[in-house]
């Protein structure tokens, strides 16, 4: 019982009604963005005839309010339960929260070492990436991690810069 | 026809030549080994290799990266079946089926009816090529933008049938599609659009940044957070017998009727341009499990839940070709990086190149058809080397894949902005994933996008801004038939997959 405890603390779950009123939510915010800022904000009116540079940007975002308006009704229609084809295992999001942090810690070790390639050779950055995200991953067999995160960047690097003479940083 | 068997002949000489014929092993191997790495894509491979073709004739050129295509599609199916990673978008419906069946100890029968199923589906979809493309490229002298509107508009609704079982999901997908389809300078004003001021942006988002990050790189998320550091080691059984690492009569018996199926299906699928063969193969493995005595067998580890979608995804590599010379417009993104290469070696693809450079078409056909045996004879030899990836940790694998995926998107552009655009489509993929969005919808809006766009405003310059000309003429009717139909079929069957639901909700 206390097991089944703890593991729930560690999900967080959204039912099919909520996870639909979250999706509608955030595509009816984004649609009306879109119409009222965005497309006025960053696309120049030319004042020429039809269509012009803004006719289907426009467009695409009146028809994702239509569908986020109808993902909302199906959302509370869900949620007021009058639909009774409703409720699948496979259709709640379900968050592991652990997993989660270790996608975030993964993320923010490549957005670093994307950011550190501006500064700092390929090989270095990806030796360190390489060995963090092992890490991080559970790899404590140091062989393992020393020979992985060392060959493949250099042989990696050889194969674009020599190979296909594609320019590395 | 016999002047069409002769120049295929000579095709066919002109490829098994040692000189050509060393570029198409070539592009072969590197499309497997590219493929079968998570994150590296068939379209990649073709990437790397059009600065090559420069230097080379067009045969040499276009073989080589036909035969990187078609290893690379199937290559994907590797990992998919290895490590439930699909090495490439298209491998992505065989990772249910072929992974359980790895699990199971059956890894070698699994990738080997994905081969098989692979070389079936293609050498299906190179007969259609070779019997209709030039038919079709006689008739598409007569197409105008309002036909290639009304075109583009039928190849929409595919997002309908792609979308799973919420509709509305899927057309928001394909809309956050069209509306990301849509950044850069607009194409006929010159004026930037949707970029926030950003330079990078000027030209758009590059379809390979999009597919790394919304697919490999979201999956790789999806894997790290079900990760368990406990079980490091991805071990897969050894067979339990001979016939576990064997295609055998039986199974070739029992997977037959699926492969042509879906050979036919994804030769359709990539004879329409803009859908390509991510679509096709999950349509391929849609049509196997509802015409399959058992339907509940699938995910399970089932063999015709392999062969299904493979033998549509590799349909694809054959018959886009058919849109690709006949009305010059690409299938997908590989299709028109091959059209990149055509365009390098003074070749314009569309109908008038079956008048210009008629040897250099058959000999494209015989280097697509000579593709499937390479890479067959290819697979056998190494499959056992292939295996060995099954021995490495997902600990070692997933920083892997990352590496490649960050390497792989900043090769393209030498731009780090890229990489950070491919970091934005991991993100919104993973979201994308959890909240059950189709990503195929997203990609098939994102590809279509710019042509829709494209062919819409010529048309409207046209006819002076009325929309009469969508409506003018039999050959736009007889397409908006067949997009009415196209939609009415699957509007029908989700009302019957929910009324199936409802009913079993009652009961």
């Amino acid at each position: 019982m206390k097991n089944n405890h703890e593991e729930r603390k560690k999900e967080f779950v959204l039912s099919e009604g909520q996870s639909d009123f979250v999706i509608g939510a955030v595509g009816l915010v984004f649609a009306l963005a879109m119409i009222f800022l965005i497309i006025p904000g960053t696309i120049a009116d030319v004042g020429k005839g039809f269509p012009g540079p803004r006719t289907l940007p426009n467009f695409y975002g009146w028809i994702l309010l239509v569908l986020s308006c109808c993902m909302l009704f199906q959302a509370s229609r869900k949620r007021k339960g009058k639909s009774k084809i409703y409720g699948r295992a496979e259709d709640t999001v379900t968050f592991d929260l652990e997993g989660v942090k270790r996608i975030a810690i993964v993320l923010a070790i490549i957005v670093i070492s994307v950011v550190a390639l501006n500064f700092l050779p390929y090989i270095p950055v990806t030796i360190a990436l390489l060995f963090a995200l092992m890490y991080v991953l559970g790899q404590r067999k140091i062989l393992v991690l020393a020979g992985i995160s060392v060959i493949p960047p250099i042989v990696i690097y050889f194969f674009f810069t020599e190979g296909l003479r594609l320019v590395l940083p | 026809m016999l002047d069409m068997l002769s120049m295929l002949g000579s095709g066919f000489l002109a490829v098994i030549m040692p000189g050509n014929f060393i570029y198409l092993l070539g592009g072969v191997a590197l499309g497997l080994v590219m493929g079968a790495i998570p994150g590296l894509t068939a379209t990649m491979a073709i990437a790397l290799l059009v600065p090559l073709t420069m230097y080379l004739t067009p045969t040499q050129a276009v073989i080589m990266l036909l035969g990187a295509f078609n290893g690379g599609t199937f290559g994907g199916s590797i990992s998919a079946i290895l490590m439930a990673t699909p090495g490439t978008p298209a491998a992505s419906a065989t990772v249910a089926d072929g992974y359980n069946m790895a699990l199971k100890g059956q890894a070698g029968k699994a990738i080997k009816t994905a081969l098989i199923a692979s070389v079936i589906g293609c050498l299906t979809a190179c007969v259609l090529l070779v019997c209709i493309a030039e038919p079709v490229a006689k008739y598409a002298l007569k197409f105008g933008p309002a036909e290639y509107t009304v075109l583009m508009v039928f190849s929409l609704t595919i997002i309908a049938s792609a979308s799973g079982d919420s509709i509305i999901k899927g057309l928001m997908a394909g809309i956050f599609g069209l509306i990301f389809g849509s950044i850069g300078v607009d194409p006929i004003e010159t004026v930037p659009r949707l970029t926030f001021g950003s330079l990078n942006l000027a030209s758009g988002i590059d379809v390979i940044t999009m597919l790394i990050g919304s697919l490999a790189l979201a999956e790789i998320f999806s894997q790290i957070e079900q990760f368990n550091k406990s079980t490091t080691s991805v071990m897969l059984p050894p067979p339990s017998c001979k016939d576990d690492d064997r295609f055998t009569l039986s199974d070739l018996k029992q997977t037959w009727k699926t492969m042509i199926r879906s050979a036919f299906i994804g030769s359709g699928i990539g004879a329409l341009p803009g859908l390509g063969s991510t679509l096709a193969a999950w349509m391929g493995y849609d049509m196997a499990k509802r015409f399959s005595k058992h339907p509940e067998k699938f995910g399970t580890g089932y063999i015709e839940g392999i062969a299904g979608p493979e033998a549509a995804n590799n349909a694809v590599c054959g018959s886009n070709m058919i849109p690709l010379l006949t009305l010059g417009v690409p299938g997908d993104v590989s299709a028109a990086l091959i059209i990149g290469a055509l365009m390098l070696q003074g070749l314009t693809p569309g109908p008038m190149i079956f008048r210009e450079a008629p040897q250099d078409v058959y000999n494209i056909y015989a280097g697509v058809m000579m593709s499937n045996v390479v890479m067959a004879v290819l697979v056998f030899l190494t499959v056992k080397q292939f295996t060995k990836i099954s021995k490495l940790q997902k600990n070692v694998v997933i920083p892997m894949v990352c590496m490649f995926c960050i390497v792989g998107v900043y090769a393209l552009n030498s731009t780090l902005f890229d990489v950070a655009v491919m970091l934005f489509f991991a993100v919104l993929g993973y979201f994308m994933s959890k909240f059950h969005f189709p990503p195929a919808c997203m990609l098939v809006g994102f590809i279509l996008s710019p042509l829709l766009e494209k062919y819409f405003r010529q048309a409207m310059t046209i006819s002076r801004g009325s929309f009469s000309i969508f409506f003018d003429g039999a050959l736009v009717w007889v397409i908006w038939t067949i997009t009415a139909l196209s939609m009415f079929t699957i509007i029908r069957s989700k009302y019957v997959k929910y009324k199936e639901r409802k009913k079993a909700t009652a009961v």
